[in-house]
């Protein structure tokens, strides 16, 4: 055991460690180098969520509820996934219009609403109450644990207690660093700073208790488990029917749910992620470095539970305090002490922020309101207010630890630490519709939130912190069994007598149903304001207006002294000066302030004193003429105009790039058409060229030797007469191809049948098969089939394809198959060859006019290279389709189709050889 | 585009950590001597917070779409 004594310095030499560090950070914050300008420390700073019921309760709880303790860390992790939508959106608006707490964000959507202002404190004050209770409670158990007390009591001596002395330093501290001057942006890096590290040391603390019980006390977590498993009472903790209960799914997914509101809405999380915030782009990387956390913090609780219950059976020590016992009771005295550090670091960071973010809410939105409402304290026209607002600020920090240590003390210690920490969960759960439905619908009015948020209120407090007055002895236990006055339907467990939810998940279920019910409700039946109307537009539409002008929705007579004298008593003269001087060069010195001026005024009131509070005040200085529904409106259309017509802008920008890229890519295909316009001529006068010269040629020899012996003579002549067929041949298909593609060439349509057409190209191709001794195979179906075409014209492609098998074909061995198939509703033709085939990267190009794929030899094969693309138009023509399927080395096989008519029975025939030419 | 993979992550989350998905893992049955349903859990997590890593550090260069 530790002396008292020591463990009570060693937790003043911590906190004294926090003042240097929050010294330090302030110090280099008014240097201008601040050192809280890292996505790592903000991350570090979200950690504040981990309090010491992460440390001490998760603990607590899962040695009764096994897996129950982590919804509380998974519902922030989901939150997190959306943070960049949400959380980015809040810290704009909040950035923009300088709100400085949670209050202050939901008066400010509705209109800048006083009113919501304080119901909103009272609500962030009575829930955040019982949870700093709830540290102040963990941090005098785990003394009372550490210094050998085993057994906690509620101390009788108030001077006795170590809590009570620790409160007081954390006061202290809270109001050294939480409200050192009064700022626009009320922004305190030093508390970040100090909080960044604080998470930097609860962390490691509970993974090295975690590793100790896991490895140290055990041969890793498969032994502890194993060992806690053989006992029959844990295996209990290992399902969440057996570990939660009846509706254990139920009582999960409102947990999750809880959870995932109350990082968003808890004051301590929104003064850390969204005040303090330096810089939005923060965000991407605590988007995943937070949920991390969580999920290193939480790795090592079931063991830990486990190998508590298993080191103290039946009791003997509170579950709650495990982390702090398991290192104890095995002589590790400095292990727990680091555990203790910790836990203590966990608590006082979250009391230190919380306290700070609910002392801003207690002073900007309900003392200060109310203060510049009294007439006759003129607080307006009064000299310097600064002192004022810090002494209200600082009166409130000992207001809320003094709450909580008085809380502590009557109520607290009855309690789980978890069971506290829910309580206050589900009061932040409160300002979920009022702020999500106000960041993405305009529509809701200031009257649906005040409704909404009262409800829930109610309901809440009826529901859960109520009954605990029974367990408190306030109240009698009939009050929850049989319901106030006998009446069964108002039992605070089973309102409305809806049965079979935990009291969480059930006060969950009503006050949210309650608060969005009326809050939607109210709302659609409620007129906006003309304030109001124009915050729930700069609210929803905070991307789309942030870093625009700020409209002139004011109209009035202010004198630029007048806001000046007014700012320098809130904010003091040096900073007001400097706040004002780049609207006053703009303004270039006039008297009487711009719209804008007046605005950027309210706004800097606004950070320091709050939403509702400035506007009470600019409206004391100005001679404000109220601006009709109709003038306000008017303004809204014509920057909604001008919104809508940037929109078009962009719209018409894109489209024109679109244009752009189109027109690029037709004068690429305009281009690359040139070019092979430019390769066919080539082609084409190098085709004619060649038959032309050797006609030339031979045509010279003759005439320049009339005596050639006459078997010479004819046998040039024979040359002549060959070239100039081929000559003809060639112009004819230029021309035929040139119709073809220009669609001029008339098709004589007619039933056509394809038999006949085979039978009459194989014929006319006979005499070249027989000269180079190929074997010529054709099978095609005994019944006729048709096809609608030109017949001739199907003869060409059958020619063109036949002769180019020939061409090709095996000089030893050649064997060429044509293969007539008929399908239901088309008709193919095959022509295979066993020549040598073509490679894959000519397959597609083998049709396009001129193209002859050079053979292995690097021989040009003879004829035009027209004969392909001829065939392909023509099949095209007739709404068929050609290609080749070649193996290179094993042949290719030429196909196309065709439409085929509707025939008697439309059945594909069994193949018959009709001829076999063997020649 | 980031934004609907966001939103297609939290609702695989939301899936994956609730009923009736996670029943499927509520057994009283060991996984590498750990309770099943724990290891489930926070492998659950780790990849929620694996993708989150992947969709948030991806492409640093690329600037944030500004409108929601």
């Amino acid at each position: 055991m530790l002396q008292g004594g020591f463990i009570f310095l060693i937790a003043l030499l911590y906190i004294g460690l926090l003042f240097a560090i929050a010294t330090y950070g302030d110090r280099r914050a008014e240097q201008g180098r601040s050192i809280i300008s890292s996505p790592y420390i903000y991350a570090l700073s979200l950690a504040v969520y981990c309090t010491a019921w992460t440390f001490y309760g998760s603990v607590g709880r899962a040695a009764s509820s096994g897996v129950g303790y982590l919804p509380i860390y998974l519902g922030p992790t989901l939150t997190a996934v959306l943070w960049w939508m949400v959380l980015r959106k809040m810290i704009r608006i909040s950035k923009v219009y300088r709100i400085t707490s949670i209050a202050d964000f939901v008066a400010s959507r509705y209109g800048k609403s006083s009113g919501l202002a304080a119901l909103v404190t009272v609500i962030a004050v009575t829930g955040g109450v019982p949870y700093i209770a709830l540290q102040l409670k963990a941090i005098s158990v785990s003394f009372q644990v550490l210094s050998g007390r085993p057994t906690p009591t509620p101390t009788e001596s108030l001077l006795d207690d170590t809590a009570l002395y620790v409160t007081l330093a954390l006061a202290l501290f809270s109001i050294l660093f939480g409200t050192r001057h009064l700022d626009a942006t009320e922004r305190h890096e030093g508390l970040v700073a100090a909080i960044a590290f604080e998470s930097l040391v609860k962390l490691p603390a509970f993974v090295a208790v975690g590793l100790f019980v896991t490895f140290g006390l055990y041969d890793g977590p498969a032994d502890l488990f194993g060992r806690a498993l053989a006992r029959p009472e844990f295996r209990r903790l290992l399902t969440m029917e057996e570990a939660l209960g009846p509706g254990a799914y139920g009582q999960w997914f409102w947990m999750t749910l809880l959870a995932m509101l109350a990082i968003l809405f808890l004051p301590r999380q929104f003064q850390v992620a969204v005040v303090e915030n330096v810089d939005e782009r923060h965000l991407r990387k605590a988007i995943w470095l937070f949920p991390l956390y969580l999920w290193l913090i939480n790795l090592f609780v079931l063991p830990i539970a486990l190998a508590g219950l298993m080191a103290f059976p039946g009791g003997q020590v509170d579950a709650d305090m495990f982390v702090l016992a398991i290192p104890l009771a095995h002589g590790q005295e400095l292990l727990a002490l680091l555990a203790f550090i910790g836990g203590f670091s966990a608590a006082t960071s979250m009391v230190i922020v919380a306290t700070v973010a609910l002392s801003t809410m207690i002073s900007n939105d309900l003392i200060m309101p109310i203060l510049l409402r009294i007439r006759f304290l003129r607080l307006a026209q009064r000299g310097r207010l600064t002192g004022l607002l810090l002494g209200i600020r600082r009166g409130g920090i000992v207001l809320v630890l003094l709450l909580s240590y008085l809380y502590f003390h009557a109520i607290a210690h009855a309690y789980a630490l978890v069971s506290i920490g829910l309580i206050s969960f589900a009061a932040v759960a409160q300002f979920a519709p009022a702020i999500l439905g106000g960041m993405y619908w305009r529509r809701g009015t200031r009257a649906g939130a005040l409704c909404g948020l009262i409800a829930g209120f109610l309901i809440w407090g009826y529901t859960l912190p109520l009954p605990s007055l029974v367990d408190a002895g306030l109240l009698p236990v009939s009050f929850i069994e049989n319901g106030p006055w006998g009446v069964g339907w108002l039992r605070p467990y089973q309102l409305f007598g809806l049965e079979g939810f935990d009291p969480i998940s059930h006060a969950l279920f009503w006050s949210l149903l309650f608060n969005a019910g009326l809050y939607v409700g109210v709302s659609l039946f409620t007129q906006q304001r003309v304030e109001e109307l124009l915050q729930a537009r700069a609210f929803v539409d905070v991307f789309r207006l942030s870093g625009r002008p700020g409209e002139a929705t004011w109209r009035g007579t202010a004198y630029v002294s007048d806001l000046q004298q007014l700012l320098r008593r809130f904010l003091g003269k040096k900073q007001a000066d400097e706040a004002l001087r780049p609207v006053l060069a703009q303004g270039g010195g006039t008297v009487t302030a711009t719209a804008e001026v007046v605005q950027h005024a309210e706004r800097l009131l606004a950070g320091a004193i709050g939403s509702a509070s400035a506007r009470v005040l600019i409206a004391s200085v100005v001679k404000e003429e109220p601006l009709s529904l109709r003038e306000v409106m008017d303004i809204l259309d014509e920057t909604q105009q001008v919104i809508a017509y940037s929109h078009e802008l962009e719209r018409k920008s894109a489209e024109l790039e679109r244009a752009t890229r189109e027109l690029q890519a037709a004068n690429e295909r305009l281009k690359e058409l040139d070019r092979l316009k430019d390769e066919f001529i080539s082609t084409i006068t190098h085709e004619l060229r060649t038959p032309l010269t050797s006609i030339r040629a031979f045509s010279e020899i003759m005439h320049a030797n009339p005596n050639l012996p006459e078997a010479q003579r004819q046998e040039f002549l024979g040359i002549i007469i060959k070239e100039a067929e081929r000559l003809t041949r060639l112009i004819n298909q230029v021309l035929t191809l040139q119709k073809l593609e220009s669609g001029t060439v008339e098709l004589n349509l007619e039933p056509v049948r394809m038999q006949e057409v085979i039978e009459e190209a194989v014929e006319a191709i006979q005499p070249h098969v027989q000269f180079n001794e190929i074997t010529l195979t054709v099978s095609v179906p005994e019944t006729p089939c048709y096809v609608l075409g030109d017949r001739d014209q199907l003869v060409q492609v059958l020619l063109n394809l036949l002769s180019n098998a020939v061409k090709f074909c095996n000089p030893e061995d050649g064997r060429i198959a044509v293969r007539l198939l008929v399908e239901p509703d088309r008709v193919r033709v095959d022509v295979e060859d066993n020549g040598p085939g073509i490679a894959p990267e000519d397959q597609a190009t083998i049709f396009d006019k001129f193209r002859q794929v050079h053979t292995s030899t690097g021989r040009r094969p003879p004829g035009t290279g027209l004969g392909l693309a001829i065939a392909q138009r023509i099949v095209q023509h007739h709404h068929g389709r050609i290609w080749v399927e070649s193996d290179p080395g094993h042949g290719a096989t030429f196909s196309f189709t065709l439409p085929r008519l509707p025939a008697s029975d439309g059945m594909p025939q069994p193949m018959r050889d009709t001829s076999r030419l063997n020649l | 585009m980031t934004r609907a993979r966001l939103v297609a992550l939290f609702v695989l989350g939301l899936l994956l950590m609730n009923f009736p998905l996670l029943s499927l893992f509520s057994r009283e049955r060991l996984l590498l001597g750990m309770p099943v349903l724990y290891v489930y859990l926070y492998g659950v997590w780790a990849l929620v917070i694996g993708l989150l890593i992947w969709l948030m550090e991806r492409r640093r260069t690329t600037p944030p779409e500004e409108n929601p």
